[in-house]
């Protein structure tokens, strides 16, 4: 009684340095909002104020954003909480922080599942280095699906591993893995690698009946009915299409003139996927490199700390399971075009864990616990000075320009002022929504607009362009044939416009925006239609 | 012999320093022979050790505390991005020569780690400004995965080998045409113990087959890479 009081309280202790790495500073670390989190965000705004999406669209299968079609999970989840915190960052990061401080005692029932209580020790160390390692705290701190994801996985997995003691968890497992397909489009690809292959042993091992699998089977369809009845359109597929590599493939296979198309492409199709396989279990990604992306990436930093490594590597073991994970997590991501995409293959989290768990167990079976506990606290605690300085410090400076900043203190000048704005779109990401969220646009009055875009109809249309025109301001390319004979603010980078084009054109810099880094994020500038028409010697069509 | 000389990087070595290739293949056979005689461990070691030495002398070594001037300029952006507080932790955390080592060390360390620099010439994450090449046939790795396990079990000194080159790598640096070339013979070893070990799994009666098989994948293979790096 007295050992599982303990073990609790350590657990508990777990979990809450983990609540605290996830929530300290939820709001301003990230230093921004990814325009994926403002779509998130300003969606779930629209169906709580008007019951419709940005589109106008009553409760999608999947939300058209940027042409996108993501999953509305996470969408429809965070309506109670933007109606609760109001649409802020906090609201919209609260969902995703929240699922992430869950799936910590997740992570340790599946640990024990795993270790059988042999040894407690390697399941509690296994649950603290879930807790504070940096792949799942960053993608706890920001509005990501996948983190979402994560929990309803962590749980099905948890329901399969109890299918030996009731076998009603394995249609709990399979109900909780066709939710996990409205959560994030990754997991869409999961139940078919991992379902089959599962349900088949442990039909072979006797704790389910085919039956069952028939029963499983009926669930799995009935959960994705509202997905099959929109397989035949374009947005069903937009997605995988767009990111598989077949293009690449294709290239590829031309350089192997020598070979007939049949063999040539193929070949070039294996070694893309085996190096984008192995990509995912190479150390130097997983424990140094991280993420190739900066916008999902920390400073300095890989997944986990550097000194798993040797935990990780002894701790892979011919489980049936694990491998399974392990292959069945793995090829969705490597299927895809990214080079080792942390996001995609978030659910390796779980193999991973168990791995390092496994890892230790291993260590302590030479070296005592004694040894092996104190090691890993001392570490962690090295690491928790590490990881402050990657995230909270290098993190929240240097990529807060990926991130958006500045898009806040751009929409209180946009709403200070009764001028029109014009943005520029060049090289920035599409900033409508953005301007939207921060300004808590009426989701009326952008439906209207947005609504004009669709041509063919909600699924089938697949383009997007990023020209909007919300309360005063217009977001788009400059036009210098026609905006600067019309009064009004343009908006850029520190590359939109030179200061040759504001001298040549009589503009006026009215305010700068700039980064944590001193760096210049947005340059307003105030159009002079008066002077500029004084300066051009013809008679321009645009002045009067 | 197939795993020896069946890939590019011996191949760059002979064509490019004649006495490394030399060397490589005598490192490699000694290593081979070893698993089967334990009295050629101590040519291994020989052989090994004038390997590394060789690798020590030829890499032209990397400073670890010497910054260039665009390292300077991060180091000195990182210094400002800390808050005031009275205790000198950006220095330690950003600036001190055994902080600016460390980093160094580790870079290597796990540069050297990178299996898809070794089977897919880094792709899909190639470096800039590196000519990446595949060191061996991508077929070799599922081998290279068993060997891990085989050697774990029985031949403990390749995976020593193994460490040692991949450790004098990290403190000398890679700045090497060949890359850290001490660390072909551990991999040609562990290659061959996972093909031997594999060879061994399959049943007598499919291991025609599974030859036959594994030669026409190779091939394949092995013209998809050299086609690849002369396109």
């Amino acid at each position: 009684m007295k050992l599982r009081n303990t073990k609790l309280v350590w657990l508990l202790i777990i979990i809450g340095i983990g609540a605290f790495l996830r929530f300290y500073k939820l709001s301003e670390i990230p230093s921004g909002v990814y325009v994926d989190e403002a779509a998130i965000g300003y969606n779930a705004y629209s169906i709580l104020e008007t019951g419709r999406d940005e589109f106008g669209f009553s409760f999608p299968v999947f939300l058209r954003s940027f042409g996108a079609f993501s999953s509305p999970l996470y969408v429809y989840l965070s309506i109670p909480l933007i109606k609760l915190f109001g649409l802020s960052e906090f609201s919209i990061r609260f969902l995703s922080a929240l699922s992430g401080t869950l799936t910590i005692p997740i992570i340790y029932l599946i640990l024990q599942r795993f270790l059988k209580k042999r040894s407690e020790q390697s399941v509690l160390l296994g649950t603290l280095v879930f807790a504070i390692s940096p792949w799942h705290i960053f993608f706890s701190r920001g509005a990501f699906e996948a983190n979402l994801g994560l929990l309803i996985l962590s749980l099905a997995i948890l329901a399969f591993l109890s299918t030996r003691r009731n076998k009603k968890y394995y249609l709990i497992g399979v109900f909780l893995l066709a939710i996990s397909t409205y959560a994030y489009h990754s997991l869409r690809l999961v139940p078919a690698v991992f379902l089959p292959v599962y349900s088949l042993f442990l039909v072979k091992n006797k704790y389910i009946s085919i039956k069952d699998v028939a029963v499983a089977v009926g669930i799995f369809v009935i959960v994705l009915m509202p997905q099959i009845a929109i397989m035949t359109t374009p947005a069903f597929s937009s997605r995988a299409s767009g990111l598989l590599y077949l293009d690449i493939v294709s290239s590829q296979s031309g350089k192997l003139g020598l070979l007939p198309e049949v063999v040539a492409f193929p070949l070039a199709f294996a070694r893309e996927f085996f190096a984008q396989f192995i990509s995912y279990v190479n150390p130097k990604n997983i424990f140094f490199l991280g993420d190739s992306d900066l916008q999902r990436s920390i400073p300095t930093m890989g997944l986990y700390y550097s000194w798993l490594l040797p935990f990780w590597f002894f701790g892979l073991r011919k489980n049936f399971l694990l491998v399974l994970m392990l292959v069945s997590f793995i090829v969705p991501a490597a299927l895809a075009r990214d080079p080792f995409s942390s996001l995609r293959a978030l659910s390796l989290i779980i193999p991973f864990s168990i791995m390092i768990a496994f890892g230790f167990e291993y260590f302590i079976s030479k070296v005592g616990h004694k040894i092996v506990t104190g090691g890993v606290i001392l570490f962690s605690l090295a690491s928790m000075l590490f990881l402050w300085r990657a995230y909270f410090v290098l993190f929240a400076h240097e990529r807060a320009a990926i991130w958006n900043y500045g898009y806040s203190e751009l929409a209180e000048e946009i709403k200070s002022r009764d001028e029109h704005f014009v943005i520029d779109t060049s090289r920035i990401k599409p900033p409508h929504i953005l301007l939207a969220f921060y300004l808590r646009n009426p989701p009326k009055d952008y439906q209207e607009f947005a609504k004009t875009k669709i041509k063919a109809g909600y699924y089938e249309d697949l383009d997007f362009d990023t020209y909007y025109k919300l309360r005063n301001f217009e977001t788009r390319l400059i036009n210098w044939e026609e905006d600067v004979y019309r009064e009004q603010i343009l908006v850029g980078d520190s590359l939109s416009i030179s200061s040759e084009q504001a001298a040549e054109h009589f503009l006026d810099k009215v305010f700068e925006i700039k980064g944590p880094l001193n760096e210049i994020i947005f340059v307003g500038f105030k159009t002079n239609p008066e002077e500029k028409c004084k300066s051009v010697k013809f008679l321009n069509k645009n002045c009067k | 012999m197939l795993v020896i000389f069946a890939n590019l990087w011996i191949w760059r070595a002979f064509v490019s320093n004649f006495p490394v290739f030399v060397a490589l293949v005598m490192a490699s056979v000694v290593l081979i022979k070893a698993f089967d005689n334990k009295k050629y461990i101590k040519f291994v070691l020989i052989t090994f050790g004038a390997l590394l030495l060789w690798q020590a002398i030829g890499t032209q070594r990397q400073d670890l505390q010497k910054l260039d001037n665009d390292q300077i300029r991060v180091q000195d952006t990182r210094l400002n991005e800390y808050p005031p507080i009275n205790f000198p932790l950006a220095y330690w955390l950003e600036a001190r020569p055994e902080t600016v080592a460390f980093s160094r060390v580790r870079d290597n360390f796990f540069e050297q780690l990178d299996l898809n620099l070794y089977f897919f010439a880094a792709h899909p994450r190639e470096r800039v400004g590196v000519d990446e090449f595949e060191k061996f046939p991508y077929i070799l790795l599922p081998f290279f995965g068993v060997g891990i396990f085989v050697a774990w079990q029985k031949y403990k000194f390749l995976l020593v080998a193994l460490l040692t080159s991949i450790i004098a790598a990290s403190l000398i640096g890679i700045n090497n045409h060949l890359g850290n070339f001490s660390i072909f013979p551990p991999l040609v070893g562990l290659v061959y113990l996972g093909l031997k070990k594999t060879y061994d799994w399959v049943p007598i009666k499919f291991r025609k087959l599974s030859i036959i098989i594994f030669a026409i994948s190779f091939v394949l293979a092995f013209m998809q890479i050299y086609l690849y790096e002369t396109a």
